[in-house]
């Protein structure tokens, strides 16, 4: 994979930034949601968790079974506030 | 137990409280060891709004320690060489209620109105804030003029030029960061699940009192032999005072937030609702309204007080009728797309001050925590203030009393063990 080929569309994070925050001891996908932004954006990770699910397996050698799911917050898929 | 390791000072808790502590004392040059039992800003530092605010800060001392901690904010980027994304935007207490207004005036020592009159020093007008035109009155033309998009409802403020907003998670890995450079060692996903408590008899007069001593912390494949042990863990303190033997009054208060999409810039302020102040006051009102916006754009709307233990479930009831209050100021919000929404836990002290200093009846045992909604806001001054404390008891044995001025009986563990 390219290092500076991009994981997380929303914000722009690349594969780079992502091994980055993992060097430097993240170990879930949730802290590197927040030390990054990678999966803060408007799809909510949808796109990328899984991508950085297999690059903590990898880098931790483990299986991608193994690595925690993170907790999905709500709303499932975006809402305009008019709903409310 | 193969695995030892001996240090000055432990940390228990990876919140920002905790991570700035840590790096103030990495800092000295202290040996410092920080345990977190998930990972870094994984519990309320991560799920928590950004707002710098000096407008709710009731209390003159709580007040001093804030313009203290604004001051750090203003250059802790470049200190820590981490962005925490502070600006200096200026704070807004919005007021949709002429009556309510008008109370800030109110200086009648009228004693029927006391629950007016109690509602009104909520917003801190002279005491700790220096300068007699610090908090500004905005009427709704000048609030027009600078927060364009505010509904028409909203028929005054008061504002104060020097309140901002961070972000957290940004400011807690920047604390983190500088403090592994300064040899602190940050131990994540390790929880602490047992103390070894050693007991000391000091006789003073003929009387003997004991002293405690945390001597050993275990985690579940470690052994740590600290000389102090400081409780940085927020709303989850009591279960480490329960492993001590200790009481500690910290309880979870709920607050629910909203994320939306991100938008170019439409908000100018950190703008709280007058009857979100009130809540914190108020035990039985728990609905309320804040708004920023981030850095990145997206605008973070909070919020509730509940108590409702460590439920972490977004209840979609009041996640609505924040919703529908946001609506009401911001009449733009309806087409605006949330993106997620999630729970955070406010360390709530019983009488609404952070509890910091040393746990009586131990040695080496301190507390850092029930913060509240304070927390990142007082974070700097926080870490300053427990290594400044820390420091000098391990050079010279002595406890300090006084910081800033500030006489600190009045945040100290020990208010809760009188009557």
């Amino acid at each position: 994979m390219n290092k500076d080929e991009i994981v997380c569309r929303c914000e722009e994070v690349t594969y780079k930034e992502v091994l980055k925050a993992i060097k430097s001891g993240c170990k879930t996908i949730s802290e590197i949601r927040r030390k990054t932004r990678a999966g803060m954006g408007f799809c909510q990770g949808k796109s990328c968790r899984s991508i950085i699910a297999k690059m903590l397996a990898v880098e931790g050698g483990k299986e991608v079974s193994e690595i925690e799911v993170e907790k999905i917050r709500p709303p499932a898929i975006t809402v305009k506030m008019k709903i409310f | 137990m193969t695995n030892k390791l001996y240090t000055d000072v432990l940390i228990i808790g990876g919140g920002v409280i905790g991570s700035s502590i840590c790096y103030y004392l990495s800092k000295k040059g202290i040996n410092t060891v920080l345990v977190e039992r998930f990972g870094i800003s994984s519990g309320s530092s991560g799920a928590c709004d950004g707002f710098i605010f000096l407008q709710s800060k009731k209390d003159k001392d709580l007040c001093t320690l804030t313009l203290e901690s604004l001051k750090k904010f203003t250059f802790l980027s470049e200190e820590l060489s981490y962005d925490t994304e502070f600006e200096k935007c200026g704070g807004l207490v919005i007021f949709t209620d002429e009556g309510k207004f008008r109370l800030l005036d109110d200086k009648s020592g009228n004693e029927n109105k006391s629950e007016n009159r109690k509602r009104s020093s909520i917003i801190s007008k002279k005491d700790g804030i220096k300068g007699n035109n610090y908090i500004k009155k905005i009427d709704r033309l000048e609030l027009k003029k600078i927060e364009p998009f505010i509904s028409k409802k909203v028929i005054a403020a008061t504002s104060c030029g020097d309140e901002g907003q961070v972000n957290p998670i940004n400011l807690n890995f920047g604390f983190i960061e500088a403090s592994k450079r300064n040899k602190a060692k940050i131990l994540t996903y390790e929880e602490v699940v047992s103390f070894n408590i050693t007991q000391n008899e000091n006789y003073f007069n003929e009387d003997i009192t004991y002293r405690r001593k945390i001597s050993k912390v275990y985690t579940a494949n470690r052994e740590i032999i600290p000389e102090e042990v400081v409780c940085a863990c927020g709303a989850w303190s009591k279960k480490i005072g329960d492993m001590a033997g200790t009481k500690i009054p910290v309880i979870p208060r709920k607050g629910t937030l909203i994320v939306t999409e991100a938008l170019p810039k439409i908000i100018n302020h950190v703008i709280l609702d007058f009857d979100y102040l009130c809540c914190k006051y108020e035990e039985n009102r728990e609905l309320g309204f804040t708004i920023e916006q981030t850095k990145s754009g997206n605008l973070l709307i909070g919020s509730t007080r509940e108590f409702a233990g460590f439920d972490d479930r977004v209840d979609f009831n009041k996640l609505s009728k924040v919703i529908y209050r946001a609506k009401e100021i911001f009449p733009f919000l309806g087409e605006v797309s949330i993106i997620r929404s999630f729970c955070g836990f406010r360390p709530y002290s019983p009488d609404l001050l952070p509890i910091l200093g040393k746990v009586q009846g131990f040695d080496n045992f301190w507390l850092a925590a029930g913060h509240e909604g304070d927390g990142i806001a007082l974070s700097p001054i926080t870490g300053i203030l427990m290594s400044e404390l820390i420091g000098e008891k391990i050079n010279s044995g002595k406890i300090l009393n006084n910081f800033l001025g500030v006489d600190l009986k009045k945040f100290s563990p020990e208010r809760f063990n009188k009557v």
